[in-house]
């Protein structure tokens, strides 16, 4: 009789503690991904070519993200990734200054 | 028999328990589906590059709004691989009238095909601007641009 109370503790101890872990877990990956953690590097690289493709000959500008040009492609960098994307406004120099970027058209 | 009852208790909780973890991988799966679709959907930015495209290739071609003749969309942005661009000049005042394009030529064909578009294929504007062609005299006339960018694998 104690023995099998015992187990059914064990049991029911077992699956609070998996309901907590996987409760938590999920509420963290929801923070996060509501936040746009996973997404950021990849919204710099869209906004930044979208930002670069419009400037005109002649314009410069700081973009304060992590970029970096590679042959047409326009890398931002966050968190750890690196999301490439394609710009025609190939008549751009980027230097790295203190605030982040400087754009010249 | 008691070996019988004790054997249908195991038995019994260890369904209740898989029953149970079955349910909570059910619901953690249903939760991370439906949020990660809707949080970690890929940006769609073409229709803003497009636009783009068309005012720096208007830009381009025209000296004040006048375009000439002879124009051509070398030099004008179009060197991707994954662009298109082409351009109907048409005169109101004569027959004159002169096609041109530049970039992957089967992104004009996709453009013209609506499943494509639909799908996210292709993305393609239709533009049509007002302009003074310089034809000997200035004449009235229509410059109809088509702008299709791909870049699918970035966008969808």
């Amino acid at each position: 009789m104690n023995k099998g109370g015992d187990s059914e503790l064990l049991l029911i101890v077992i699956l609070a503690v998996l309901i907590i872990s996987v409760t938590a877990s999920l509420f963290l990956w929801i923070n996060n991904v509501s936040s746009g953690k996973f997404i950021q590097a990849q919204v710099d690289a869209k906004e930044s070519a979208l930002i670069v493709d419009t400037m005109r000959s002649g314009t410069t500008l700081i973009i304060n993200k992590t970029l970096h040009l590679n042959g047409n492609n326009l890398v931002a960098e966050f968190g750890g990734d690196a999301i490439s994307y394609s710009i025609f406004n190939s008549k751009v120099s980027l230097q790295k200054v203190i605030d982040g970027v400087e754009v010249k058209a | 028999m008691k070996g019988l009852n004790k054997k249908g208790q195991v038995l019994s909780s260890a369904l209740t328990l898989g029953w149970k973890l079955f349910l909570i991988a059910g619901i953690t799966l249903f939760v991370a589906l439906t949020v990660g679709s809707i949080f970690t959907a890929k940006q769609d930015i073409r229709p803003a590059e497009v636009s783009i495209l068309a005012n720096k290739v208007m830009e381009c071609i025209t000296n004040n709004g006048i375009i000439e003749p002879n124009f051509n969309l070398n030099g004008c942005f179009i060197e991707d691989n994954e662009l298109y661009v082409s351009a109907n000049l048409t005169s109101i005042e004569s027959n004159f009238s002169r096609f041109i394009f530049s970039g992957k030529q089967d992104l004009g064909v996709f453009c013209k095909i609506p499943d494509m578009i639909k799908e996210g294929t292709v993305y393609c504007i239709d533009q049509k601007y007002y302009v003074l062609i310089n034809n000997q005299k200035i004449e009235r006339g229509m410059l109809e641009l088509t702008v299709g960018v791909k870049k699918y694998e970035s966008n969808i």
